[in-house]
């Protein structure tokens, strides 16, 4: 694609940069500290360290507060700024196992290992506008959780939060154990495709579709999920979610010299696996698949979305171009972009399409004064209609 | 004190820390879009003893690149300069026809033609290279044209004659090497592979137009 790029109107240009700015700074309001980005708007800054690639809190936080709340301009932010960053160790590939949960629901089953840990969930709170007075709600909250504070062992808030290690089995490795699953892990283990290096197309390998995913715009992923539930035979399939959980993952790296592992600190995450009811004709249709979400921050919708896409992208062969979908338009700074640059000047293109339309009906017109001339305009029957050349290629 | 020791130690003040390397990126990025001028270095903590030619890896070079550093004459310092870019980037050491980063100590005309260029269809696997000079008034005159020269103009650089030849016998954009001359002065100017290098030699034969 060939865009030109726009030139002059520089003054205005620098004018409306100041513009954003300087209203960005002053405005008539209190100023937005980061701590309440971070603590208050917990979903929107975990949405935008996911969808910009970087577990940074504080950074997140500014670049939404500099994004002014828009939160794809946010991730843009956040994704540019991490390109400028150095690499400087290799992680010490994270164990989902170790992940400390905050909230843990296994909604095909209810008997399962471990607990089930609904957490700090919007799932269950009733969809009404708080109107109430919040002063005296605040008060009341600050006293419940100072009550709690001295006795923590009666509080169902607090009982509802982290659990401990060891941590719990998961309802795949029942299904393991039953022989209820199909068994797709691999031995070989190839170095995951790191996607900020390499451009991704169709045919590239699971690591790569994974992390699209997982860095893919939510509102993207859950429309092309809500497009493609389907199985082989396309009808809408019921998918079942065996684990969704959102907690604390540690990251470990090599020390340098002496080898060990150190622990650098914890990033949360969502992680979600969806068991897929097999029944395609090629299909192992005793048993069930699984399809795996991963994503940063505390994103249920992505990570059930993504999980299904996986497992729907397994099981359609890349038959019809779930996957070009999945690899090529969910990125929203992709997309984005793409759409935003049509506000730039597009002068040159949109007159040279101008002229491209004028051209045709100057060639239009001569020919129809060359027909005229040479051919008396015939009675028209459908079968000349069918033999009928082409205005443009009418030759005389 | 012990060579390895001496290269943690030096590595310690050579680490661009927070936003020390996107400061030297921009002036690095500012000297590509301006051609043949010299533009000030910012002022970092680095060690005098080392060259500034390293500030090109220690910017840009990551765990995930690799560099090779090039000295004919001081083998003491080239060991001591690769050991303190890898100490502080992370960065590999590699073969110069295949590292992503070359810095050359000593103008030797050699190199050009043993690193890599990259390929028509990948011409961003050309080699980014920094070569260290005394002084950019010195060398051979060489007209210089091309993107951001509004004007062509005769300038040194600190290269001789040979080594500038051979750099313009690789740069057949869009494959080439881009260049970033490092002067004793605390001064930077840029050679891009799409900047056309007439040895003056050459020039005076040909005319400058």
């Amino acid at each position: 694609m060939g865009y030109v790029a726009a030139r002059g109107g520089t003054e205005a240009i620098a004018a409306a940069e100041e513009l954003v700015r300087r209203s960005r700074l002053n405005a008539d309001a209190s100023w937005l500290e980061l701590d309440q980005l971070t603590e208050r708007l917990r979903y929107l800054n975990d949405r935008v360290m996911g969808e910009g690639g970087l577990w940074a809190p504080q950074l997140a936080a500014r670049a939404i507060r500099q994004a002014e709340g828009d939160v794809i301009e946010a991730a843009h932010l956040l994704r540019a700024h991490r390109s400028t960053l150095p690499r400087l160790c290799e992680l010490i590939p994270a164990d989902a196992d170790e992940l400390r949960p905050l909230r843990r629901i296994v909604p095909a089953f209810r008997e399962v290992p471990g607990p089930q840990l609904l957490g700090r969930t919007l799932d269950y709170t009733g969809r009404l506008l708080d109107l109430g007075d919040e002063d005296q709600a605040r008060a009341a909250a600050a006293a419940a959780t100072a009550a709690a504070a001295r006795h923590p062992e009666d509080d169902p808030a607090e009982n509802a939060g982290a659990t401990e290690p060891p941590f719990p089995e998961r309802l795949l490795d029942v299904l393991r154990r039953t022989d209820l699953a199909v068994d797709r892990r691999r031995d070989d283990d190839p170095e995951p495709t790191d996607i900020s290096q390499v451009a991704v197309r169709p045919g590239i390998g699971r690591s790569a579709v994974l992390s699209v995913m997982a860095r893919a715009e939510t509102g993207a992923l859950v429309n092309l999920w809500y497009r493609n539930i389907l199985g082989p035979d396309n009808h809408l399939h019921e998918v079942t979610l065996g684990e969704v959980r959102h907690g604390e993952l540690p990251i470990r790296v090599r020390h340098p010299r002496t080898g060990n592992p150190v622990l650098l600190g914890h990033l949360r995450a969502t992680e979600v696996e969806a068991i897929e009811d097999l029944d395609g004709a090629d299909e192992d249709r005793t048993r069930f698949d699984v399809g795996y979400g991963l994503v940063a921050g505390h994103n249920e919708r992505k990570a059930i979305a993504m999980a299904n896409l996986d497992i729907a992208l397994h099981r359609d062969h890349s038959d019809s171009g779930l996957e070009q979908s999945v690899l090529m338009t969910t990125d929203g700074l992709d997309a984005s972009g793409f759409l935003e640059h049509l506000k730039l000047p597009h002068y040159v293109t949109f007159r040279s399409m101008i002229e491209r339309k004028q051209a045709m009906r100057t060639d239009r017109a001569r020919n129809e004064r060359k027909g005229r001339r040479h051919h008396p305009a015939p009675v028209v029957t459908p079968a000349a209609e069918q033999a009928a050349v082409p205005a443009g290629e009418v030759t005389p | 004190m012990s060579a390895a020791i001496d290269a943690i130690r030096l590595a310690s003040t050579a680490r661009l820390q927070g936003s020390a390397s996107t400061v030297v990126f921009r002036v690095l990025l500012e000297a590509l879009a301006r051609p043949g001028r010299p533009l000030e270095l910012p002022e970092l903590a680095m060690d005098p003893r080392l060259p500034n030619a390293l500030l090109l890896p220690l910017a840009l070079a990551d765990l995930g690149t690799s560099f090779w550093v090039h000295g004919l004459y001081d083998e003491r310092e080239r060991k001591l300069a690769a050991d303190v870019v890898r100490e502080a980037t992370g960065a590999r050491l590699a073969a110069p026809n295949v590292a992503t980063f070359v810095v050359c100590l000593d103008g030797d005309p050699s190199v050009p033609s043993r690193v890599r260029i990259g390929s028509e269809l990948a011409p961003e696997a050309g080699v980014k290279m920094a070569v260290q000079v005394e002084n950019f008034a010195t060398g051979a005159p060489i007209s210089i044209t091309g993107p951001g020269i509004a004007e062509a103009f005769i300038t040194t650089v600190g290269l001789d004659r040979a080594f500038l030849k051979a750099l313009r016998n690789r740069n057949q954009p869009p494959v080439g090497i881009d260049t970033w001359v490092f002067d004793r002065h605390h001064r930077v100017l840029a050679l891009p592979r799409s900047t056309r290098i007439g040895v003056v030699d050459d020039v005076a034969r040909e005319g400058v137009n």
